[in-house]
């Protein structure tokens, strides 16, 4: 059977949706980035795009290239809000629908045509109805597989819509360049262009085996990919996993190991805190390092359901000690917890001294939460392994 | 092997001993029952490995022989039989049963790929009345753990003395405690861990038996009653120090009926949240208000009355906890030794047995 994937890229996602949240913003340019000038760029549109300003680059540089733009902090709560409006409207169409990210997902519409007509029919009134419902734009990328259709959807920019007929989608993807395909990133850009590879075409100068053989599956993914394949299939989302996060930025940057280690145990404070208000347990943590050179390093762990800091901490701080591998600065710690379930009510016989441990740890970290609540940081009382974080970094 | 044997003797003594066959096995001999004609006796035995049973049956042995045969398959086609005896009859590892006009004939195997049944060494052994054991089984059984990361609480502990016997069964959110005041000649002070399924096993025994003698050497324990042996390996300790968490500050006694309170508490928990099973007991002068609200299904409030004299306070427990307790609670009334709504509650029935001491212990769910 042939299929029909649709890819669907909103417009200017998080400018669009700051401009319907603030119409003065109409018009000028905007750039999405924490208050802090070290902070990185989220986004930017397509105004501040113009003037240099690109998405992960640190916000004082941004500023500087684009004096006049707007800098606004991200509001993720807004963000998500509008996406989920849009991914239930998309839903309506077909339930395989797999989201990428905030403003892009693929729907497989293979098999639905007797329901709903014609894909590019479809296509036209999803463009319609998600500019009427919500005022954002979006392109649409129609092909047989997931990978074609993501290019034609970056062809199709903006609030457009391109068709790749079945056949034809080797002879589409052929002039695209390199580095505007969605298969290759970062510094394959650079390896490819150092083979003579500046299209995706070039790529079938070589044989197969060649790739497959220098790259290994990656190489042969790009290959297929070079040749229009893709038989990846369209995997529509679970139900949505609440997390919990906690973030720092680093002030400043810092090598320091101890000081990483304040930070993440004020940060496992912090998600206790909100663990405990919400009566929940985490059975996963996560850490996200950021580096000043823009690139990032992330993990998770599986744990027993936890809620205080010190079991968070104690997992956070093995993920930190697997992650923090590089001799760069560190910008920016995230730590979440996820798979979070009710705590468990049943109250228990402190049977051994483990139990009674638990229980009398889980005392003083509430007693000291309380204190925390009443006193300003540097007056209520820490643990000494948070003390360099309290106190400001080195 | 060809013997004759009484068909309802046959079909009690099958069915205890299935209990001890297990349900999934990666060696398929242990699902089997071996089947043994010697002497005037036919023998069935059964064994997880842990836990071997065997039960000596009287009957016609015309031949002697052995067998081993499927276990569920046996039992399915004993039960189903009617009539007064029924023939088992070998041959080249078949069994042939023969009951009236109907026959069977069961592919088995070679009996000497059976495992043996241990022989237990004697050691120290007493005797004791079945009915009463049953019933301290019956008490403290429920509350066995089945966390298999605390292996010895997985078994109830048997403190044994020459002063009597203290049976202590806990998983953690209750406890089960029965102190048997039995003078116990000869015996030395030892603890030991007996796996729960032993004890259902040798529970859901159903001859005519008086005694019961307890046989206990190295790491195993044997329980001989009639023509019945149920041996077990015991399970490795150290049992938690159980004394440290029996509360003995509690103060606010109420007093109240186990009938009535059982017939409540299962009431008012059918609409009790699936996973707490939470029911809160709302304590008042001489009134005990059950309480359940499930956001999701509802909410139901049942009053009783009570002999309860302090503060009013609201205490949460599993209603499934609670039930336990009152199932295994001799006499009228059932007292409730209480504190402080997150601390243990003692309960103990509202007259004790000259020949025991009972004691339970219930840990409180969290209301908010």
């Amino acid at each position: 059977m042939k299929r029909n994937i649709v890819h669907v890229n909103t417009d200017d996602f998080y400018a669009s949706v700051l401009r319907m949240r603030d119409p003065a913003l109409s018009g000028r340019p905007i750039v999405v980035a924490g208050p802090s000038h070290r902070s990185t760029v989220q986004s930017a549109s397509y105004e501040a795009r113009a003037e240099g300003v690109t998405r992960g680059m640190i916000a004082s540089r941004a500023r500087r290239l684009c004096p006049g733009g707007e800098f606004i902090v991200p509001d993720w709560r807004l963000f998500r809000r509008v996406s989920r409006e849009i991914f239930s409207m998309l839903s309506a169409y077909t339930p395989l629908l797999e989201p990428v990210s905030l403003d892009e997902c693929f729907i497989d519409y293979t098999g639905c045509g007797r329901v709903f007509g014609n894909v590019l029919d479809v296509a036209s009134e999803i463009r319609s109805s998600v500019r009427e419902q919500t005022g954002l734009n979006v392109s649409l990328g129609i092909a047989s597989n997931k990978l074609v259709s993501h290019v034609a959807s970056r062809k199709a920019k903006r609030s457009n819509l391109v068709d790749v007929s079945s056949g034809c989608e080797r002879d589409f993807v052929a002039p695209v360049p390199i580095s505007r395909f969605p298969l290759v990133q970062g510094s394959s850009v650079h390896l490819l262009n150092d083979l003579g590879i500046s299209r995706v075409g070039d790529i079938l100068a070589f044989p197969e085996q060649v790739f497959l053989y220098c790259f290994g599956r990656w190489g042969k993914r790009i290959y297929r990919g070079a040749m229009g394949e893709d038989p990846s299939p369209v995997r529509s989302a679970g139900p949505e996993r609440e997390v919990l996060a906690a973030e720092r930025e680093l002030s400043p940057d810092s090598v320091d190991l101890s000081y990483l280690e304040a930070v993440l145990y004020s940060l496992s404070e912090k998600l206790a805190e909100k663990l405990r208000e919400r009566c929940e347990a985490a059975g996963e943590v996560m850490l996200e390092i950021g580096y000043t050179d823009g690139k990032r390093a992330a993990g998770r762990s599986a744990t027993e359901p936890v809620s205080d800091e010190g079991a968070i901490f104690s997992k956070a701080e093995k993920l930190l000690g697997r992650l923090f591998t590089r001799r760069v600065r560190v910008r920016c710690l995230r730590l979440q917890v996820g798979k979070l379930s009710p705590e468990p009510r049943q109250l228990s016989l402190i049977i051994d001294s483990g139990l009674a441990d638990k229980r009398r740890k889980r005392r003083l970290y509430r007693s000291l939460a309380g204190l925390r609540s009443r006193f300003p940081p540097g007056v209520a009382p820490a643990f000494g392994r948070a003390l360099p974080a309290v106190r400001g970094g080195r | 092997m060809k013997s004759i044997i009484r068909l309802d003797e046959i079909k009690e003594n099958f069915n205890t001993i299935s209990r001890v066959v297990p349900g999934k096995t990666t060696m398929p001999i242990l699902s089997m029952v071996l089947m043994k004609a010697e002497g005037e006796k036919l023998s069935l035995s059964a064994t997880d490995l842990d836990i071997s049973v065997t039960s000596k049956l009287n009957g016609k042995i015309e031949k002697e022989g052995a067998v081993a045969v499927p276990a569920r398959k046996v039992g399915e086609i004993i039960k189903s039989l009617s009539g007064e005896e029924v023939q088992f009859e070998t041959e080249n590892d078949k069994l042939n049963i023969i009951c009236g006009r109907s026959r069977f004939e069961i592919n088995g195997r070679n009996p000497e790929d059976f495992p043996e049944i241990p022989k237990q060494e004697k050691k120290f052994s007493f005797k004791i009345e079945y009915d009463l054991l049953h019933s301290l089984i019956e008490k403290t059984i429920y509350a066995v753990s089945t966390d298999l990361s605390r292996p010895a609480l997985c078994g109830v502990l048997w403190k044994i003395s020459d002063e009597g016997i203290t049976m202590v069964s806990t998983d953690g959110h209750r406890l089960a405690k029965i102190n048997l005041k039995k003078s116990i000649s000869g015996a030395e002070s030892m603890d030991v861990i007996i796996p729960p399924k032993a004890l259902s096993t040798l529970s859901h025994f159903s001859g005519k038996q008086e005694l019961v003698n307890v046989n206990l050497a190295g790491n195993s324990v044997s329980f001989s009653v009639e023509d019945m042996m149920i041996y077990s390996r015991l399970l490795e300790g150290p049992f938690p120090d159980f004394n440290r968490v029996i509360p003995e500050g509690n103060k606010k006694k109420l007093s109240v009926s186990v009938g009535a309170l059982s017939d409540a508490t299962g009431r008012v928990s059918i609409l009790s949240d699936s996973l707490t099973n939470l029911v809160v007991f709302s304590l008042d002068k001489n009134k005990l208000v059950l309480k359940v609200e499930t956001r999701e299904v509802g909410g139901a409030r049942e009053e009783l009355d009570a002999e309860y004299s302090q503060d009013p306070m609201e205490i949460g427990y599993n209603a499934r906890y609670v039930q336990d307790i009152l199932k295994t609670v001799e006499g009228d009334s059932i007292d409730f030794m209480l504190d402080r709504p997150d601390n243990a509650g003692v309960a103990v029935p509202g007259e004790q047995s000259e020949e025991y001491e009972h004691m339970c212990i219930i840990m409180p769910l969290r209301i908010n």
